[in-house]
């Protein structure tokens, strides 16, 4: 799971979880990945992001080379330095083994060889 | 990119899964249906290139490679069922792809108003269950699909095409559905049910403007 997919990422179909946003990352494994760098791919979907979840989520990993500031900086189109660090943090850390965690009910999602187990049971929703 | 070049690099991807799921309708999608539909995609429409692209129900994941081939940004693979996706994962490790990633996920009926993917996606790329065994999943993964994304490619049996535009016609969020090609699927004995050798079904490639289209 890519800190972008976590971005995507929510509990709220949980009976009686109205937020569920965003998810705890509890990783125990994490892998770096070396993807080619696309600026215009960031660039679009910079606005699309939740910054303020982008931001806990580079937090709750805990690693000094993952790190973007609190605040999305302005006219980031034209800063390559920024551009790369988010492309870092975004696309190149991979949490392999894990848990997300619901910040209302406590609910864990597992994350196995990558994959986060989004899947419900029925008397859940 | 020539269809016989997308054809040639689908076919090196592993598929085979010893025990499909009926009850998911589990039909692996052939290399040559996948690159017809992916490249029928961009040619004409140009909804993959520098797009970010979701598949749903994405399977071993013929379509989400294929995608990111023909030049994606990113692509977001959904599946229900976890054992199919690791043949997804070897794929993903076997051709050093690393803009996708995959989630464990399965549409019920709070996804609608809960998905954290709507409007962040450009383009949804999916083969849905027909519906066969699971009446109305088919249209399900439609109505999910339209909710998130600008515009939305499906294959659909040709049997029932009048009374599934109809029903996508009437979704909230869709301006516009078109059958945009006929194909044949060979289902090739997926299953022990199928007694005979060759299985094709007609299907229609639809494409799907939702009203998010023009907010690009």
């Amino acid at each position: 799971m890519l800190l972008l997919t976590h971005n995507m990422l929510t509990s709220n179909c949980i009976k009686g979880v109205s937020n569920g946003y965003p998810l705890i990352i509890k990783a125990t494994s994490i892998k770096k990945l070396e993807s080619d760098f696309n600026p215009e791919f960031l660039i679009r979907m910079i606005p699309k992001l939740d910054w303020s979840a982008f931001y806990k989520a580079t937090l709750m990993l805990g690693d000094a080379e993952i790190s973007i500031p609190e605040k999305l900086i302005d006219s980031y189109e034209k800063d390559s330095e920024f551009l790369k660090k988010v492309h870092h943090a975004l696309l190149e850390v991979e949490v392999v083994e894990g848990d997300l965690e619901c910040p209302e009910s406590g609910r864990k999602f597992p994350i196995s060889s990558g994959i986060p187990n989004m899947l419900l049971k029925e008397d859940e929703i | 990119m020539k269809l016989k070049h997308i054809e040639q690099y689908l076919q090196q991807l592993t598929f085979n899964f010893s025990n499909p799921k009926v009850h998911l309708e589990q039909y692996h999608t052939p290399p040559h249906l996948a690159a017809t539909i992916l490249h029928t995609i961009q040619n004409n429409y140009n909804d993959i290139d520098g797009k970010t692209v979701l598949d749903l129900g994405c399977g071993s994941g013929i379509l989400t490679f294929g995608s990111i081939l023909l030049g994606a940004d990113f692509c977001f693979a959904l599946e229900c069922d976890k054992e199919i996706l690791d043949i997804f994962i070897d794929n993903k490790n076997e051709f050093e792809i690393t803009n996708c990633d995959a989630i464990l996920f399965e549409i019920n009926e709070k996804s609608l108003d809960s998905s954290v993917f709507k409007q962040k996606v450009d383009t949804v790329i999916m083969n849905p269950p027909f519906g066969t065994r699971n009446c109305g999943i088919d249209l399900a993964f439609v109505q999910y699909a339209a909710d998130i994304s600008k515009v939305v490619y499906s294959l659909h049996k040709t049997s029932t095409r009048e009374s599934i535009l109809k029903k996508i016609q009437a979704f909230k969020n869709v301006e516009q559905v078109d059958v945009i090609a006929e194909m044949k699927y060979d289902l090739n004995q997926s299953y022990k049910f199928h007694k005979k050798s060759l299985h094709d079904i007609e299907v229609d490639l639809l494409r799907i403007i939702t009203s998010d289209y023009n907010n690009s």
